[in-house]
Formats: structure tokens, sequence, C-alpha cells
């Protein structure tokens, strides 16, 4: 039996259409991501399943005793308490339990203190009080409550904090860990990840995964949803449709479906016009009359397959200019402040020739900065920064600064280039600025907007060193995936500031971590490093920088330890090669020596046949010795290099 | 499924793991099968047709094996007065009142059972969170909680033992070790076996005991006949 029956649900705002014939099903423990875009009723569709709105049409059925918890997605007015108070109100049967206990446990002993036998009936009583907090897991509701606190990036002391002095982030992350602490059978969650940084998402993700209660989660964190459900309700038009698996299941899913109506659509045209054709090409007597006439009948009553829409997309591309040197950037003892208060200090890397680097970290952790001082936007207040050989660093800002709001697209565009009209508007046309729209003005321009105009301006460069600062803020999400795909076909560097998981999956090959003041660099892909990162247990706050600096420096020292040993194997190695072609070019120079001295002694001038033989040697063993020389020189070169 | 040892797999490539054996032939197998260096304690598992969510239908109590656990048992007593002198003489490794518990408050873990007289319960209560966790804590359905402090010592001493249902409804009883004969370990299964039957809850519905299985400290598990109740 399903948890959760919706069927047939309607629900319009005045004219407007948001919800129509709705009809879905959850699973008992079914975790289902809510998805679709701005405005399409996924937030209306959670609060009829809660019950915050009626439908104006259609039914929702909960399963018989289910507890249902919501969580809006506006900030929520909590009870004047403390953190720890509102934590435990949901427990609050536990902890009265628990003092039960405690009563019974000082009436026991009070009863007793003659050391006559307590009455039978409050040991009773004693014993079934506890088997019912043993059943609510009484022993361990303390531990986890600081862990659901803990997990979502509360210290300690937050828990001894008025709520009236919380943050709206705040707030709703601490009425999410309210609703984690209870005992539900459908949670519905409305943008839950908005206030979460890295590592509460991660501790959530997994939390949501171990919970056997039902989920409905809305969200557009395509990395949290491929992690944490099982089903897709993607809302479309007011419709709801229902794909199993996760995000990334979801998209197969929506491309086989687009493709297979595109099949579908082409068959009908084809058989459509063979019809007509032959309609057309009847001939005059009775018996082709007769067949066109039913030919025309079955044409009529075909019923018409739409074609299927084409997703707008815009085409990014990216200029490269040719290779740069093996070492693009060098940082050395690199620092920032600013009015006297250091953001960073002593920053030593290198950025090497096709690095991908995922660049990420809590906000203001100093990321937009290092971009800037790469990009050589803004001077390193210490330190020293040397670009490599040929490198041409393009940089795509995320506050847009170096659009003039004044200018429109079309003078945006020809201003840095020098494409005539027609060009800048073809141009303007792969980022899906149409007609009229090249003339608007840059500050009429919305955020999505801006940020494909920033790409177009871009992509007139042309370099070998990308430096992108959250590029995929404001573009939805099949201009998130076109950009993806430009840049996973870009030849040079990169480096990427953004939050977006789903988006530096598979596109980074370091981790650059910033955070406190530091830089932590991970030698490895994204997924690898998130992988590593979920294994890791929570830890306080205070704690966590020491743990983690204690934990990055062995990694540090374990990677240059390990980068040593393959320097000394391979040089080991070169250097036996090259043990092994000085041996054989003297055994070669030996076998040349004595072709030629063979070769000039008059005694052997009579056989002609001999003499073809040897001076073919000598021309074979000359060769290999030219050969053996080169592999020589080569080897050597590496050797002195390293 | 974490791999498993090269002695196991020997072990268990050696019993039908479908079938379910007569009792006196599992505890022989299990016997035969041990293979280790050290004396196992051999285990019963037995799965139970009770839902543990529900408080009336947990199965809880204490039996003592004929032929005790061939463990040696480190005993904490939690009692003041005569009642502690009367433990310290029937054998209690530790026995004490406030002072006791501050020192396991601390974090002292030195014992393997916990028994309290009911007049300390207001003390013992503050020690639920570190001996509730570990299923230590005293309780009266167990017989811990009680004056007759010399019973409840040499009946524990002598080889008591507890059984409760943890979340899945699973009961697990050690019934001796491997150097036990046959015959003794067949003994204390029985005396379990009969205890949990008797411990059948009046909420119970269907069929109460589900699946036996014996086993070894480290050897694989082999399934015993089910009693129809």
């Amino acid at each position: 039996m399903p948890l959760l029956n919706l069927s047939q649900i309607n629900k319009s705002f005045g004219a407007e259409t948001i919800l129509s014939s709705v009809t879905l099903q959850l699973q008992p423990g079914e975790k289902a991501g809510l998805i679709g875009p701005n405005g399409s009723g996924k937030t209306t569709l959670l609060k009829i399943i809660s019950g915050e709105m009626d439908p104006d049409g259609g039914a929702v059925h909960l399963a018989r005793g289910s507890r249902l918890g919501y969580l809006p997605q506006e900030p929520l007015h909590l009870a004047e308490d403390t953190l720890r108070c509102h934590l435990e109100h949901p427990l609050k049967h536990i902890f009265s339990l628990q003092k039960k206990i405690a009563a019974l446990e000082k009436e026991i002993a009070a009863h007793s203190s003659g050391q006559g036998d307590p009455h039978a009936e409050l040991l009773e009583k004693y014993s079934e009080a506890i088997a019912r907090f043993e059943t609510v897991n009484g022993y361990q509701v303390e531990s986890r409550l600081l862990s659901v606190a803990r997990g979502l990036g509360f210290s300690e002391d937050d828990l001894s904090r008025d709520l009236s002095t919380f943050s709206g982030g705040e707030k709703t992350r601490a009425r999410l860990a309210g609703l984690l602490l209870q005992d539900l059978d459908l949670l519905l969650l409305d943008e839950p990840t908005n206030f979460l940084d890295l590592s509460a998402l991660e501790w959530l993700e997994k939390y949501l995964r171990d919970l056997p209660c039902g989920l409905i989660v809305v969200s557009h964190d395509r990395f949290f949803l491929d992690r944490v459900v099982g089903r897709i309700f993607a809302m479309e038009k007011g419709a709801v449709k229902s794909y199993s698996g996760n995000y990334s299941e979801y998209r197969r899913q929506l491309e086989m479906e687009r493709l297979s109506r595109d099949r579908e659509y082409k068959k009908q045209q084809l058989l459509k016009e063979r019809e007509e054709r032959l309609v057309r090409e009847a001939k005059g007597d009775e018996r082709s009359k007769r067949q066109a006439r039913s030919r025309e009948k079955r044409l009529a009553r075909m019923e018409d397959v739409d074609r299927p829409a084409e997703e707008k997309r815009f085409r990014a591309g990216l200029n490269y200019s040719g290779r740069s040197g093996r070492l693009v950037v060098v940082f050395e003892e690199v620092g920032k402040s600013y009015n006297g208060d250091p953001l960073f200090e002593n920053l030593s890397f290198e950025i090497r020739w096709g690095d991908r680097i995922a660049l990420i970290g809590p906000n203001g952790a100093g990321k937009s900065t290092l971009l800037k001082i790469i990009a050589g936007e803004i001077k390193p207040s210490q330190g020293h920064i040397r670009l490599g050989s040929s490198t041409r660093v393009t940089y795509f800002s995320q506050e847009q600064e170096h659009l003039n709001p004044r200018l429109t697209l079309l003078e945006t565009i020809t201003e840095v280039s020098e494409l005539d009209i027609k060009a800048a508007r073809n141009h303007l046309g792969r980022y899906l600025f149409r007609g009229d729209d090249v003339f608007k003005q840059v500050s009429d321009l919305s955020g999505g907007e801006k940020s494909r105009l920033a790409l177009a301006r871009l992509a007139l460069g042309s370099g070998n060193c990308l430096l992108m600062d959250e590029p995929t803020s404001h573009l939805d999400l099949p201009a998130m995936e076109e950009l993806e795909k430009a840049l996973t076909d870009y030849p040079g560097t990169l480096v990427i500031v953004s939050h977006d998981r789903y988006f530096l999956r598979g596109l980074a090959n370091r981790v650059f971590s910033m955070g406190g003041g530091d830089l932590r660099i991970f030698e490895s892909p994204f997924e690898e490093y998130l992988a590593g990162k979920e294994n890791e247990p929570v830890v306080e706050k205070g704690q966590e920088n020491q743990e983690e600096a204690k934990r990055e420096e062995k990694r540090r020292r374990q990677e240059e330890h390990r980068r040593t040993r393959e320097e000394q194997k391979r040089v080991r190695r070169l250097k036996e090669e090259q043990a092994r072609l000085e041996k054989e070019i003297e055994e070669r120079e030996g076998e040349i020596e004595h072709l030629e001295k063979v070769l000039s002694d008059p005694a052997g001038y009579g056989d002609h046949r001999q003499l073809a033989r040897l001076g073919s040697e000598l021309e074979e063993a000359k060769k290999s010795l030219a050969g053996l020389l080169e592999q020589w020189e080569g080897i050597s070169s590496h050797l002195e290099e390293s | 499924m974490p791999k498993r040892g090269k002695k196991y797999e020997e072990a268990r490539n050696k019993i039908n793991r479908e079938t379910k054996y007569e009792a006196t032939e599992a505890i022989r197998l299990v016997k035969e099968l041990s293979n280790r260096s050290f004396d196992e304690t051999v285990e019963l598992a037995v799965r139970l047709g009770v839902n543990p969510k529900h408080a009336d239908q947990q199965v809880r109590g204490s039996v003592v094996l004929p032929h005790g656990t061939g463990k040696t048992i480190r005993l904490a007593v939690f009692a003041k007065g005569d009642k502690a002198k009367e433990a310290e003489e029937a054998g209690a490794d530790y026995v004490g009142a406030d002072e006791l518990v501050a020192k396991v408050q601390e974090g002292w873990f030195d014992f393997d059972v916990a028994v309290a007289t009911p007049d300390m319960m207001s003390s013992v209560g503050k020690l639920g969170k570190i001996l509730g966790p570990r299923g230590m804590m005293p309780n009266p359905k167990s017989g811990t909680v009680t004056f007759e402090i010399e019973k409840a010592i040499s009946d524990i001493k002598a080889g008591k033992v507890e059984y409760r249902t943890d979340k899945a409804g699973n009961v697990h009883v050690p019934i001796g070790k491997i150097s036990f004969s046959e015959d003794k370990l067949l003994e204390n299964y029985n005396a379990v076996m009969d205890a949990l039957i008797r411990a059948r809850p009046v909420a119970a519905k269907g069929q109460y005991i589900k699946n036996i299985t014996v086993s070894s400290t480290m050897g694989p598990g082999i399934k015993a006949a089910e009693v129809k109740s």
C-alpha cells in the first residue's frame, strides 16, 4: 500500500493553472526528488501534500497513522527558545520517559530504604518503563541530538543560543534539525540545501539516505538528488511525470524519450508524405479514386505526433590560443590582506599545464581574490606570482563587472572585437540573444542573461588558461550542461570556482580547498575528493581546522613521498637503460671496427659475395649505432633535466 | 560482504547451509568444525516472531545455564551497609555504593555484570547513559535489581545469562565453550530454549520460534531444527 497517493489534483491562482490533474504515488520509505522550472508549482504541491493549502480538486491520501513533516523554503517563525529546547521538543516523549524512570528509581530507593523489598508492582512499572525507553532508543537520545546538530553545522555553543539571535539560514537549519529528529513516515523538504555548506550538505545526504521514512525533496542541486533520491517527479506545465532512478537516470530517460518521440514524428511525416503523394498521383479510374478517398480518410483520422520541442540551448565556444609551457602559474609565498586583516598568507603552489582545478571553500575564504590575483586584476600584499611561458589567461568574473551596464548587447560585443554588426549579431545569436534582444541595455538583463552575455564576450578572446568564477550562477539547466560540455572539450588549463558539485564532477582533476586562511591541495579528481570527504568523521567546529590541517599535512607528506619515490624509480630506470645502451654502443662500435678492418684487408678482395655481405653488415651496424646514439642522447638529456 | 578467512571458508564448505540439523547434530558439527587456537564460545541465536518495537512484545529475562558459560564473570555490586558485606562474602568482584557509581561515571569499566540493591537505584540510575547502551543496566526483570544479593551473585557466577531481543527480534545467548562436552552444551542449549519458550509474550502472534542457529565465535552458523510452538 502506498504511503502517499495523489489523484487528479488541480490548483489555480486566478486565471493561471498551476497544477492540472496531478497524480502520483510514493511507497513507504521511497525517496523522491521534485524538480521543474521556477514557478512550475513545486512548492504549491508540497503545501497541498502537507495540508497547508487545499487543492481546487482531487484528493490527497496519506497512509493511515502516518506522520508527516514539512520544511518550507521561506524562513520560519520559531518559538523564542534556545536551540537545545527546540531540538528536544520532538523528542519530548523520550525525555519525559527518562524523567519517569528517574522518578521510579527514586521511589524504589525510598520504598526499600528499610531494606524491605519494594512493591512488585513498582518494579514491574520500572521494568516496563525501561523496556519502552530502550524501544525508542532512549539511551542514544542525547548523542542523536548532538550528531544532528553538529551534522548541520551547529556547535555546542549554538545549542544554548537563543533562536531569536539566529540568521534566516540558521533558522532553516534549526528547523531542519528538528524535523530530522522526529520519528516521521513522510518528510517534505523544500530546497533544504540552500543554507548548507559542503560538509553539512554531505552529512545531510548520508543522513537522508539512511533515514527509513519516505521523502519528497525539492532541490536544484543535481548532485544532491543523484545521491539521495531513487525517483524523480518532474513537473512541467502543471503536470507531474514520474521517473524511476536518480537525477542522472532521469536525464538519460528524458533523452531516450525525446529520441523516440523524434523518431515517431519523422516516421509519421514520411508516412503522410507517401500517402499524400499517392493521393495526388491517383489515376482517373474508379478503383484508384476509391483507394485515394480511403487514403484521405486514413490521413484525416491519423493522430498527429507533435514534433519534440527543441530545447533552446546556447552554443558555448571557447577559443584556445595553443599550448603553454609546463608550468602555467607559480605562487611563491603569496598573501593578501584587506585593511590589515590577512585573507590568506604564504600560499605556494604550482598550476601545471592541463590542470583542471576545482577551487572550493566557504564564502569569504578568498577564492575570487585568488583568481583575481592570477588574472592580474589585483596585486598580492606579499609574495610573487610567475606566469609560465606562453601562458595567456582569460578570466570570467562572478560579478561580471566587465560588462558596462549602459551599453547595449551589440555594443558590448563590438567594443571588444573587430566583428561587424552582422557577425556580432550572429555571435550573440549563438548565445540565444536574437532579434531586438541585441539592442537591450546590459542593465536590463536578468542574472542568467548577464552570465550568457559574459560568456559570449569571453568567447571572443583566446587563451590557454581559463579562470572561471561561479560560471553556473543564474544559468538554467540546459545552459549549464552546454557550458559543462564546452569546458570538458577545452584543451587548456582550467581553474573553476564553483559550489555546484555536479558541474565539477568529471571536470576537475585537482582540488584546491580554501578556508581559514589556508589552501589545501588534493591531487585527485573531484569525485575522489568527495568520496574521501564522505568517510571523514564529523568534528567540532573548533577542532575542524586543526584536524583537517593534520590530515592535510599527512596527505601532503604522503603525496610528496610518493612523488619522490616515483621520480627516483624513473631516474633509476633511465640510468639502467643508459648503461645498457652504452654497452650496446660499445659492442656496435667494436663490430664496426672489426668489419672495417676485414673490409680493408686486401686478402679478401677476391670474394665479391663476401665483400657485399660484409658491406651491408657494416651499413646495418652504422645505422644501428646511429639509432643507439640518438636514444642515449635522449636519455642523457632527461637525466640532466631531473 | 566481507571477505572470509580460509579457516572459515573451509568449515563452511563442510556444512549444508540450507539444512536444519537436529540440535545434537548441530552442536556436534560446531565442535567438529572449530579449528581455532583458542577456546571459542558457543553461541545460540534465535529469531523470534515478535515485534520488538512494541514494549509488550519484548522478550527479556535470564536463565541459569546448568553447566555455566565457561567464563569468569567480573561482577560489580552497588550496595551499602550489610548488603555490601553480604555481596563481598558472596564473592562479588567489586562492591560499593556512591563511590563505585562515581568511579563508573569517571570511565572505570572493569566488570561484565552489574547488580544493584533497590535502595541504590536512585544513584545507579545516573549510570543509565553509560550502562544502558551496553545492556548492563541493572533491571528487575533480569534479576539484577534485588536484595537477594547472595543468590543473585551465586546465580551469575554459576552461569546465569541474560537474554533480550535486539531491534530485529533476535536473541543471542552464549551456551558454553567449545571445550565443553556435547552433552553439557546440549543441556545448556535446552535450558535456554526452555526459558525462551516460557518467556513468550502474550501479545506475540503467529510462529514464535522462527529460526535457530548455533555457532562458535569464529565459525559458520549452523541451523538447528525449528521447534514448533
